[in-house]
């Protein structure tokens, strides 16, 4: 298992977005990472696959800044996502919730397979150039 | 692209700095309007050398037939003939687009000069699309099928590739034969194996084409053909040719699109050369500047569904985005209107990234 990481540190941009919630962080989550709710604040915090609490994730926080704990980010739940390096990837292969904390990863986490997307092209390409790699994301409805 | 405007915004040149909502939006979207306008006019001028615009999806092309007068005595009268030949062309019809959105802010945020960038973006977006279609039907030299939801399946032709169709040739007898637009050539370019002689050949022995013959030719190959002893260049106006050396005179007569093509020269066999920048390599694409074109360009029988366009707005804030649209296929239609040759390879191969059906 290795996890995926960025393209540029701390920015991942929307695409397309059917599904998104937007709160304040209980801990800094970062554009790329996953981000559940704090059962208690009922504000973002990270996700891994590490516990059936854990693995319960929202979606994928988003922007083009670090994240501040306290201050707001937006993560996608359902939607089409750029900025993750998914080059070693192949189109329609999955995508996991990590067990590092917020990560996403190219294999199952250490608790349960739990699929955050998948990968898809962008076809705006000029001729005989690959298409771009972008992140399919649809996240199950898991939790303890 | 910064400090280039587009024709919608040359009025705004001196607000080119300034946000769109201070210029105002109806403003600055009356200028993307208008450099898409002035797109689809351009785009006139480049298809008018490759193909014609029909809404038709299928018809006959109707050729010269090899007619003569029947010999007649004083109680003789002569039989009604046929007097045209005809063959069928179908074009297929597809759909493509670009989009370009912002956030609430972003779109706030925007100047005058981003906006043109933004335009102009998606204006390359479908020059390109144009471009690699039209080359996709010329490259084409097998028949495909084209599933139309409307008329069933449509057989599309390239050029002509050998198959059964006759067509009138004009080269030392004048007959119906079948023939074949795709030539190719195992040798480089140069002198022993110049490949002009035979595309202006191809192209003059069918009375369907007429005026002068041009061809493209990729930029690889282009010193070669330059080094032809019988390629004389353009003028260049920087330069005075001394006494005893032969000077291109003459002039082509049609405008080449600007952008895609730049005249070179001519060679001596009647063939006027131009470099395509664009072109794959190997490639020459050859056509005669008068006759049916060999292409025709099929748009949807409903006018505004015509030329490339902005079709919707699609807002979710915070997110806005605009969509535009082109809907047009290319097929064969006068099917000995030009010529591919391919050089290096003696048998012609569609270019990779070429086939179709070109997406």
């Amino acid at each position: 298992m290795a996890d995926i990481s960025l393209v540029t540190a701390n920015k991942v941009e929307i695409v397309e977005s059917f599904e998104q919630m937007t709160l304040p962080t209980a801990e800094a989550v970062n554009p790329g990472q996953a981000a559940r709710l704090d059962a208690s604040t009922g504000k973002f915090t990270k996700g891994n696959d590490s516990s059936a609490t854990e693995e319960g994730i929202y979606g994928i926080a988003t922007g083009g800044v670090a994240n501040v704990a306290g201050q707001p980010v937006t993560a996608v739940r359902h939607g089409v996502l750029d900025g993750y390096d998914l080059s070693g990837l192949d189109y329609w292969d999955p995508v996991y919730l990590s067990s590092t904390d917020g990560a996403l990863a190219d294999a199952p986490g250490d608790y349960s397979d739990v699929i955050i997307g998948r990968v898809i092209p962008g076809t705006s390409t000029t001729l005989g150039t690959a298409y771009d790699k972008l992140l399919l994301v649809d996240i199950p409805l898991r939790g303890a | 692209m910064a400090n280039q405007l587009l024709y919608g915004f040359v009025q705004l040149k001196d607000l080119a700095n300034r946000r769109v909502t201070e210029v105002g939006v109806q403003v600055v979207n009356d200028a993307i309007n208008a450099a898409v306008a002035e797109h689809n006019r351009q785009m006139d001028t480049i298809l008018a050398l490759f193909a014609e615009r029909t809404t038709q999806f299928k018809e006959r092309f109707t050729s010269p037939v090899v007619a003569r007068l029947q010999p007649l005595d004083e109680n003789g009268r002569a039989r009604p003939i046929k007097p045209f030949g005809v063959y069928d062309v179908a074009y297929p019809l597809q759909d493509a687009g670009t989009a370009w959105g912002a956030t609430y802010k972003a779109r706030e945020k925007m100047s005058v000069q981003e906006a043109n960038d933004i335009t102009a973006t998606l204006i390359s977006a479908d020059i390109r699309w144009m471009r690699d279609h039209i080359l996709a039907a010329l490259f084409a030299n097998v028949d495909w099928t084209f599933n139309d939801p409307m008329h069933g399946a449509l057989t599309i032709h390239g050029l002509a590739n050998g198959d059964a169709i006759k067509y009138v040739i004009q080269a030392g007898a004048d007959d119906g034969l079948v023939d074949d637009h795709y030539l190719g050539q195992a040798a480089g370019v140069a002198d022993a194996t110049n490949p002009f002689p035979t595309i202006y050949s191809e192209l003059v022995e069918h009375p369907e084409n007429s005026g002068e013959v041009l061809s493209f030719i990729p930029t690889n190959i282009k010193s070669d053909v330059q080094s032809l002893t019988t390629f004389y260049p353009t003028r260049d106006p920087n330069i005075t040719a001394g006494s005893g050396v032969s000077e291109l005179t003459g002039s082509l007569g049609v405008a080449l699109p600007s952008g895609p093509a730049s005249l070179l020269g001519y060679d001596a066999s009647g063939v006027w050369i131009a470099e395509w920048k664009t072109l794959p390599d190997n490639r020459i694409v050859s056509l005669t500047t008068g006759g049916a074109r060999p292409l025709k360009m099929r748009e949807d029988e409903t006018e505004s569904l015509r030329g490339f366009k902005k079709v919707a707005e699609r807002n979710d804030h915070p997110f806005y985005e605009s969509q535009y649209l082109r809907s047009a296929g290319f097929g064969g239609n006068n099917r000995v209107g030009a010529v591919v040759t391919e050089i290096s390879d003696s048998s012609y191969d569609v270019p990779t990234g070429y086939e179709s059906p070109m997406p």
